[in-house]
């Protein structure tokens, strides 16, 4: 662990896909994977690499950019504020829902709490008032009901299909 | 039984773990809910699962919303608070064939209600208000005088719904949700106590037990000693609790509610000649020693009577505001200070009860076709 005075510590960070990954610590410990990883070696030489077999390069970039945002953000006491929204808000409009799928993925298994938290309101607000043939579509999910089976689900519930968004 | 969530992992079409999506599907409501139901059969299985239905009961009881019910005098009305625009968040009426003002409300326990016809109490319902489920249990074999609402919590399920009833000749019966029958208690209801069964003495249930204010029977003296007399769901035996000293030989209403989890009990006593209500709460459930004053809240012109508890401990009260006579009042106890709170409620009476989201379906499985 750095103490105080210290230089700035680096971590080092090794993906499935063998890329090697170079990150400032205070952005590296909101992965508590890595941060047990360093409590129970606490003897850790400082050029230790980290493997993490489940992640790949692709969305492991994409959660150091988040975390690395959100680690200044509480550092200026900007949490919860207007600028994480849109940083938030940014963060997301471009990710298809495969990318998407990978950063959870990759933050389930790094178990980063406060970005979960977000990937999965994101998911949850693209189902929210969305007709089930949008959702079908839209996650590339297949439906496997009979018709009569769907026809015997969709009636009992009828009315949770009123005031459905236009796909 | 359905299979639980780790054993179904990644099946759920998304391509994610199950506890992620548990997460995803939480955070919606249960209308949207319903309807994804539909996109496929995994996602069936998960929402309907009793495992998922656990995890959002366990989300929502952290919400709970307090429900005032106005009976006995049409239109009778369910709403919800914090009101909107002075007026409670009406609540859709019960799709049951029975008009709301014909029914008295027994409880609130895991989002569903239970419904009572007021003419002979042998109209029982169980209905689900957020997907409107219900279901109309079949006739006890003895007219039932007083019934409770609860379940048993002691099963492991959310579901085992359970409706006690007592005949006037002391019969007692208890109906199970899950089997969807009444089975007779042999030993009945104690023959030397009396329900004292009022709308406003509504049965609380609370730690696995349904309760009532009631009286020993003594004739030709009116200082019977009042108790509570309780059913425990999951043993499906009667009980007696002793009340504060206090307030066990007067003639003054009693009010069971509960508070943080504890059975509590509103009275005016001898010692302040009844001109204030005392609040009492039996902090360890069943230990007589344990009753506690909360506090007194002294009857004056604003303040009339109590009529429920705020999940925060604050006293709902029936009183005078400075603008609106006969309205909702809020009483602090830790500060002794009365809120309006502008809403005017109607001259008649209004049951407080505790209400939390539940996707639970009450209709037995015994009843389900298929």
């Amino acid at each position: 662990m750095s103490k105080l005075g210290q230089a700035k510590r680096i971590i080092f960070l090794k993906t499935a896909d063998g890329q090697l990954f170079e990150v400032d610590e205070p952005v590296a410990m909101e992965f508590e994977i890595v941060k047990s990883f360093f409590d129970e070696n606490e003897d850790a030489a400082d050029d230790t690499v980290v493997p993490l077999p489940n992640v790949s390069a692709e969305p492991l970039a994409g959660i150091i950019e988040f975390c690395k945002a959100h680690v200044e953000f509480r550092a200026n006491g900007a949490a919860g504020k207007d600028e994480v929204k849109k940083f938030n808000a940014e963060y997301i409009k471009e990710k298809s829902n495969e990318q998407l799928k990978e950063l959870i993925l990759a933050a389930n298994y790094l178990n980063i709490k406060e970005m979960l938290d977000f990937l999965t309101e994101t998911i949850a607000n693209r189902l929210k008032n969305k007709s089930v043939e949008y959702v079908r579509a839209f996650f590339g999910i297949e439906n496997d009901f009979t018709p009569q089976e769907e026809e015997a689900v969709r009636k009992e519930y009828e009315w949770a299909f009123e005031g459905v968004d236009e796909d | 039984m359905k299979k639980s969530c780790q054993e179904r992992e990644m099946r759920n079409s998304l391509g994610l773990p199950d506890d992620v999506v548990v997460d995803i599907f939480l955070r919606l409501s249960i209308k949207n809910l319903a309807r994804l139901r539909c996109v496929c059969k995994s996602w069936n299985d998960l929402i309907t699962s009793e495992s998922f239905v656990g995890f959002h009961l366990s989300k929502s009881s952290r919400k709970p919303r307090l429900l005032f019910f106005r009976y006995g005098v049409s239109p009778s009305y369910l709403g919800f608070y914090p009101p909107k625009r002075q007026r409670f968040e009406n609540l859709h009426d019960p799709p049951f064939a029975t008009r709301l003002v014909d029914l008295d409300l027994l409880g609130s326990c895991n989002g569903v209600l239970c419904f009572c016809s007021t003419a002979d109490h042998s109209l029982i319902y169980m209905w689900n208000p957020s997907n409107n489920k219900y279901i109309t249990l079949p006739k006890p074999t003895y007219n039932p005088r007083y019934l409770g609402f609860g379940v048993n919590s002691m099963s492991g399920h959310l579901d085992d719904f359970k409706v006690v009833t007592i005949s006037a000749n002391a019969n007692a019966e208890v109906y199970s949700w899950r089997t969807n029958s009444w089975k007779i208690i042999d030993d009945g209801f104690p023959r030397s106590i009396e329900i004292y069964g009022s709308h406003i003495n509504c049965p609380v249930f609370v730690k696995g037990s349904v309760h009532w204010c009631a009286r020993y029977s003594c004739y030709f003296d009116s200082q019977c000693t009042w108790l509570i007399v309780s059913f425990d769901f999951s043993k499906g035996v009667f009980h007696t609790i002793m009340l504060p000293e206090d307030m066990s030989i007067d003639d003054d209403a009693k009010y069971l509610n509960i508070l943080d989890g504890c059975l509590c009990v509103f009275a005016g006593t001898v010692r302040n000649s009844f001109r204030a209500y005392e609040l009492w709460v039996m902090k360890e459930y069943g230990v007589i020693e344990s009753w506690t004053r909360r506090c007194i809240i002294e009857k004056d012109q604003i303040f009339w009577w109590p009529i429920g508890l705020t999940r925060k401990g604050k006293i709902f009260v029936r009183g005078d505001c400075e603008h609106c006579g006969n309205s909702l009042l809020s009483y602090d106890p830790n500060t002794e200070i009365f809120e309006c709170l502008d809403i005017h409620l109607p001259c008649f009476s209004i049951q407080v009860l505790t209400f939390v989201d539940s996707i639970i379906t009450p209709v037995p499985r015994s009843v389900i076709k298929g």
